[in-house]
């Protein structure tokens, strides 16, 4: 499975969304993803791509799009 | 009864407060980030702030306590409706660390202290079978449905988790507790 479509699962199975609500999904936009759901939504990321997450990059990880710029950061190809 | 720590968090019971301390559970249950949260969304008035902690001191059917992690204020954790070793269990969590995603760290120390410290045997709560973000965080909390509440529309199940599911399954659950340790580890101990 390619890295995006691991990234997208993520949000699928975490968050509860479909693939077509991802574009310009926001945290806290819906109830899946509240503070419980992003600390889940974070550690599934770290375990998929082998990843530690800084604490600011969690914080600033509001959005689906943002979230690809944050996992850029790390070396994840999206 | 002075503080209980337990590691970084620290309970203080409502009946011991100091003033100050009083205060700044009153300004946290205000702020509008809690308040969106409350089942009621209204400010609470000061003198009546004073009067609900004065009628604690008489009062043997609830349990409310101040939860601080790392000397910062985090969170209420309550009991009410006392009875036969059982309680409706509470909380709510402070912005602060709302903003620092620690809330499911928060409950399950606020819990963890009432089965532990407390003895308490079975917590009880409600939840709406439409709040996906109540029932997320109360499964991860090993509070699973026990019944249908028919007076609420059907639309409300009662949950409820025993002090022996609690410290068998929930205090031990693994992915649970590296959940909540990444959190503490970021948010270090200052």
């Amino acid at each position: 499975m390619e890295q995006l479509e691991k990234y997208k699962l993520a949000f699928v199975e975490i968050i509860g969304v479909t693939e077509e609500q991802l574009p310009g999904l926001v945290y806290q936009d819906t109830a899946g993803w509240d503070s419980v759901g992003h600390m889940q939504l974070m550690t599934q990321l770290e375990d998929v791509f082998g990843i530690a997450l800084e604490m600011e990059d969690i914080l600033d990880f509001s959005s689906y799009e943002k979230g690809m710029d944050i996992m850029r950061k790390y070396g994840v190809t999206l | 009864m002075n503080a209980i720590a337990t590691g970084l968090y620290t309970f203080k019971h409502f009946t011991d407060l100091t003033e100050s301390e009083s205060d700044e559970v009153l300004r946290g249950r205000n702020d509008p980030q809690v308040r969106r949260w409350m089942t009621s969304d209204q400010p609470i008035d000061a003198d009546d702030h004073h009067r609900f902690m004065s009628g604690l001191k008489s009062n043997d059917k609830s349990l409310y306590v101040r939860i601080e992690r790392a000397e910062c204020f985090v969170g209420v954790y309550s009991l009410n409706d006392l009875a036969d070793d059982s309680a409706l269990g509470g909380f709510w969590v402070t912005a602060y660390a709302r903003d620092r995603l620690l809330p499911l760290n928060v409950v399950f120390h606020g819990m963890d202290y009432m089965f532990r410290v407390q003895g308490i045997g079975r917590i009880y709560g409600h939840q709406k079978k439409s709040n996906q973000s109540a029932i997320r965080l109360n499964a991860l909390l090993g509070l699973y449905p026990s019944k249908t509440l028919i007076a609420h529309g059907g639309d409300t199940q009662q949950i409820e988790i025993t002090r022996q599911q609690w410290t068998q399954m929930t205090a031990q659950d693994a992915k649970l507790l590296k959940l909540m340790d990444r959190m503490e580890k970021l948010n270090g101990t200052t």
